[in-house]
């Protein structure tokens, strides 16, 4: 099915089109929510939750940019939604604390290299996961996040800025960025040391 | 000032990573968003077809059986519907033999005629050979050669047949002539030979076409007292419900938050109150005796009550489940608290059922119009939809959680009420109540919850 008959489909209500979207579309979906969510299971929930909204609110699609960047932005938003509940996003997070508590060999599986980045994504205190995926993955700016968060626009940066710090930590200890050294390099050059 | 991530090896290389990441979600993510998109509708929608259908088709048969009972009304002895083909013999043999073949259904009129001929045929021809002779003639053809008993003094079934010819009442000689050459007015004349043997053909023929219509008829016609008949009933409910909960003793406590209260009376930590509701149905019932009935059909309930709580600020709550093999815990968010919050809540626990009710009815006092009766029965009960919340395994919080209601129960009924009969209908009233025998949720959720409903049923009763 091309994406314009599944949209039309899911516009009639048609419960295949909506098979086939949700087919599609859930496997990165899931991947965004489990970068926020706490474990997989409240990920699914956050899916669920998501694509309800993309189904009842398809009618809004305007056709005015991509089709998956428009769920993408429902399913990050229903995330949010599920955090915002009761989680504070700017309480600041000792690094060295976080990190020495955070980071376990265990914990990070080392199957393929992109599990690897997600899962040491997944091990940034709840604050610093959250602004982190939002600008550097998602592409939202500070401002937005600020608004999205209820926070400070400051607070965002200070926040990812911590976030990137601890991230770069933890992706040096277990040795992924190793892998790409002149990315390594260019990226801790950028950084100033 | 904002970055863009995209000059930036950094996020350039979370983002390529993080996109190359896909998890496959479980089965269950789907059935859930397919059950929220169409699942329930199509349960409504079901329910309510089946029901309607149900109620269409028993409409539909009570009409049918009303317009037989018009039809087979008007063949009873003494109206006029009998078919036309004897008109112009109305009084000649075949007539006489139809209604004999009606007095075998109904026998009573027949009786009556039947002593007439006895008085009146001995004075008008009884030493008469001739007519018998005639008479004779005209039941042999008439019962197409079977043998008619009778006797040798004119007062058998064969002089009943020749009671109300014209003939019968002439003179013997005046008979004899008028068998042989003179017919009726209304007849055309015929021959000697052709007025016996075409007349009795024809006659025959039109006895044996009017005698199959009839009896074709009178097997259609219902009993009097039919056996069948349809209720339609309704009845505003109240609702109360019964809490309690399970204790597994085999579990190590550590999906139960610690101010668990498993082990104490959850009715001490709610604040319930009934509400109002309906149950709307129709049944078939079949009368097995006079004091005895059958019925099954099929009925909507709407069940509620109210929930005294709180509004607080948005908090988790769980709910530990049981499980045989693992302790299992559903968690969410709720601003519905149980205790102390900062402003009063009510809530309302709503149940839309579908049940197929069985049961029996028996009549205790009254004769024929008014009669006190009781019945009672089980009802197959089917969820159409709930809206519930579901108190924490703390009792802290409540949660909706529309997984763990149950879609199949059982329900028991009983009910006493007093009837009355008039033109045709049976018109009742009387108290009812519904208990719900498994509990409204699932056994993994450690609160059972028992529905009872009160109710003052209205109903009415028509035989078919």
């Amino acid at each position: 099915m091309t994406e314009e008959s599944i949209l039309k489909g899911c516009l009639r209500n048609d419960a295949v089109a909506q098979k086939e979207l949700y087919s599609r579309y859930s496997p990165k979906m899931l991947a965004v929510c489990y970068r926020f969510a706490h474990n997989r299971e409240d990920a699914e929930d956050m899916l669920q939750e998501g694509f309800i909204k993309v189904f009842s609110q398809i009618h809004t699609f305007r056709n005015q940019g991509a089709f998956e960047g428009w769920v993408r932005r429902i399913i990050v938003h229903t995330c949010i939604n599920n955090l915002k509940k009761n989680k504070k996003f700017n309480e600041s997070v000792d690094i060295i604390h976080a990190t020495a508590m955070q980071v376990r060999e265990e914990s990070v599986p080392s199957i393929v290299q992109a599990k690897q980045v997600v899962e040491c994504i997944r091990i940034l205190p709840i604050g610093y996961r959250t602004v982190l995926n939002l600008y550097a993955i998602e592409g939202y700016s500070h401002r937005e996040i600020g608004n999205m968060l209820d926070i400070e626009e400051s607070t965002s940066r200070s926040q990812y800025t911590r976030a990137k710090q601890m991230l770069e930590d933890i992706l040096i200890k277990k040795k992924i960025l190793q892998q790409q050294p002149a990315k390594k390099m260019n990226f801790l050059s950028s950084f100033g040391g | 000032m904002d970055w863009n991530i995209y000059d930036n090896d950094f996020e350039a290389f979370l983002k390529q990573k993080s996109d190359q990441y896909k998890m496959y979600p479980s089965d269950r993510v789907w059935n859930n968003i397919y059950s929220s998109l169409h699942g329930r509708k199509k349960w409504w929608a079901l329910g309510l077809t089946l029901f309607l259908i149900g109620i269409g088709l028993l409409a539909g048969r009570e009409v049918l059986m009303s317009d037989y009972n018009k039809m087979a009304s008007g063949l009873t002895p003494g109206t006029q519907t009998l078919p036309p083909a004897g008109s112009s013999l109305t009084n000649n043999l075949p007539s006489a033999s139809t209604r004999r073949h009606i007095g075998q259904l109904t026998a009573a009129p027949l009786t009556l005629a039947t002593k007439q001929t006895i008085q009146t045929e001995p004075t008008a021809n009884a030493s008469d050979k001739t007519t018998a002779t005639a008479a004779e003639i005209a039941v042999e053809n008439n019962t197409g050669g079977q043998e008619v008993p009778r006797s040798g003094n004119g007062s058998n079934e064969t002089d009943l047949v020749i009671e109300n010819n014209p003939l019968s009442l002439l003179s013997a000689a005046d008979k004899n002539a008028a068998t042989v050459t003179a017919p009726s007015a209304t007849q055309k004349p015929l021959p000697l030979h052709e007025t016996v043997t075409d007349k009795t053909k024809s006659i025959k023929e039109e006895a044996v076409q009017s005698v199959n219509q009839v009896e074709n008829l009178a097997a259609k016609q219902p009993l009097k007292y039919s056996r069948w008949s349809l209720q339609y009933y309704a009845s505003p409910t109240i609702s109360y419900r019964r809490l309690s909960n399970v204790y597994s003793g085999s579990n190590n406590s550590s999906n139960i938050p610690v101010a668990s209260g498993d082990a104490g009376n959850i009715n001490r930590y709610v604040n319930h109150k009934p509400a109002t509701g309906f149950e709307l149905g129709s049944n078939v019932q079949y009368r097995l005796s006079d004091n005895l009935r059958i019925f099954a059909g099929a009925q909507l309930n709407y069940s509620r009550y109210y929930i005294d709580a709180f509004k607080y600020h948005t908090e988790k709550a769980s709910i530990a489940l049981n499980n045989s093999q693992v302790h299992d815990t559903v968690s969410g968010y709720t601003d519905i608290r149980n205790f102390s919050g900062y402003a009063p809540e009510q809530l309302q626990n709503k149940y839309l059922q579908l049940s197929l009710p069985v049961g029996i009815e028996i009549k205790l006092l009254g004769r024929k119009k008014l009669q006190f009766s009781v019945a009672g029965g089980v009802q197959p009960t089917f969820l159409l939809t709930s809206n519930s919340y579901l108190i924490s395994s703390d009792y802290k919080n409540y949660i909706q959680s529309p997984d763990l209601a149950r879609s199949f129960n059982v329900h028991t009924n009983f009910e006493a009420f007093i009837s009355y009969t008039t033109g045709g209908l049976r018109w009742q009233i009387g108290p009812q109540f519904r208990s719900q025998l498994l509990s409204s949720y699932s056994y993994q959720y450690r609160v059972r919850e028992y529905l009872t409903e009160y109710g003052i049923k209205f109903g009415v009763t028509k035989s078919f």
